[in-house]
């Protein structure tokens, strides 16, 4: 998953890191991660987007190979339109942030 | 009346038909020499075999050693079927220490714990509540030492070649820091920081990332990569920088060059890769490290 914003006019593609994902989870007693990944993905338009920005959350299967016309690419609102959100004090400690973006 | 134990074990002295009125008179007993020989060979008080296991059963049970004279040892010893004394708990009062030894108390080879609460491993005269030393065959021919130690008020771990000390060090000192960070010295310099922030310090790089025009192959310290457009890519740190001072290095691919886009925030860089014309290009190879606070 992916999540997609305007920005300046031009639809910025945002791929979050691996890495970060296993550190956003959460192990139940069994060791499954209680976490959905869309749940990180909103944790992560929320820390790393400014906010009140308006997003999507994509699935990998939509096709982003062709970059023929890539500037030409705008973010159209849709169904599933998020905003992102501020940050807890706690999790912007975590993150050594002092303010949200 | 008096009662005599002969050596067979029999009574004699009593009347057929029942005990003599009364109590026996331990006195009678005990005064009588032949008698306490008698049990003394019984329960063998001077030494001797026990055949059966040793049950000691009251409400605060306990076992004194108390050697006669000075610089003496009380010991338990392990033996196997063939005689062979394997192990030797015991205090060796000439040293003041309590010992689990090899063959004997007088060997200095395995545990010692001094009267100080000390404990030395390897070593009879620990310099720190807890030592290790690996001296091979003879203590004093020190290969390797482990010591917790007090450094400058902070306890450390510390693993020296030979003896240590804070002004004559030949070892590996890792060290907790005031500001929560773990030092590693070499000899007496600080050689490197890890900062509590799970970065490292200005030694290494705080931020790492391996990535492509649309994906974000492998990286440290980033929680995410944005294709902004073409040639216009963005890392967001997992943990912000401390401040905007910090160091980039960036890599591209062949034939292009890349650099950063507008002024490093503490938060996220954004990189603008050209290719030998001046015009944004992708590309599939691309790095970024970096270094600071």
């Amino acid at each position: 998953m992916r999540l997609i914003y305007d920005n300046g006019g031009v639809a910025a593609v945002v791929v979050p890191a691996p890495k970060f994902l296993t550190q956003l989870a959460v192990l139940d007693n069994a060791g499954n991660d209680t976490v959905t990944l869309e749940e990180k993905l909103i944790h992560i338009a929320n820390k790393d987007l400014a906010t009140g920005t308006k997003y999507e959350i994509i699935a990998d299967s939509v096709d982003l190979s062709d970059r023929a016309f890539r500037n030409a690419w705008t973010y159209t609102a849709g169904g599933s339109e998020k905003t992102s959100a501020d940050l807890t004090a706690e999790e912007l400690a975590k993150y050594n942030m002092t303010e949200n973006k | 009346m008096a009662i005599v134990i002969n050596g067979s074990g029999t009574v004699t002295g009593l009347a057929v038909g029942g005990l003599p009125d009364g109590t026996v008179d331990a006195g009678t007993v005990a005064a009588d020499v032949a008698t306490q020989a008698e049990i003394d060979a019984k329960l063998n008080l001077a030494g001797g075999t026990l055949t059966g296991d040793l049950l000691i059963h009251k409400q605060n049970p306990a076992i004194t050693f108390k050697p006669t004279g000075a610089n003496n040892a009380g010991k338990l010893m392990f033996k196997d079927e063939n005689d062979d004394v394997k192990f030797t708990l015991g205090y060796q009062d000439s040293v003041s220490a309590f010992r689990l030894s090899s063959t004997d108390i007088n060997q200095a080879d395995y545990i010692h714990v001094k009267t100080d609460g000390a404990v030395g491993i390897g070593t009879e005269t620990p310099s720190a509540k807890f030592e290790v030393e690996d001296g091979g065959t003879t203590i004093g021919n020190v290969l390797a030492k482990i010591t917790l130690d007090d450094q400058s008020s902070h306890w450390g771990f510390e693993v020296a070649n030979d003896t240590y000390s804070t002004t004559d060090a030949n070892g590996f000192v890792i060290q907790p820091q005031n500001d929560g960070a773990v030092g590693l010295y070499n000899k007496t310099v600080l050689a490197l920081t890890l900062n509590g922030d799970r970065g490292l310090s200005q030694f290494t790089a705080k931020a790492w990332a391996r990535f492509s025009s649309t994906a974000l192959n492998d990286s440290h310290n980033c929680s995410s990569f944005v294709d902004n457009g073409t040639g216009d890519y963005s890392i967001n740190f997992s943990n912000n920088m401390t401040n905007a001072n910090y160091c980039p290095v960036m890599s591209s691919h062949s034939n292009m060059f890349i650099g950063t886009q507008t002024n490093p925030a503490v938060g996220v860089i954004r990189m603008g890769n050209f290719n030998d014309h001046g015009n944004r290009e992708d590309g599939d190879y691309f790095g970024l490290a970096v270094f600071g606070d």
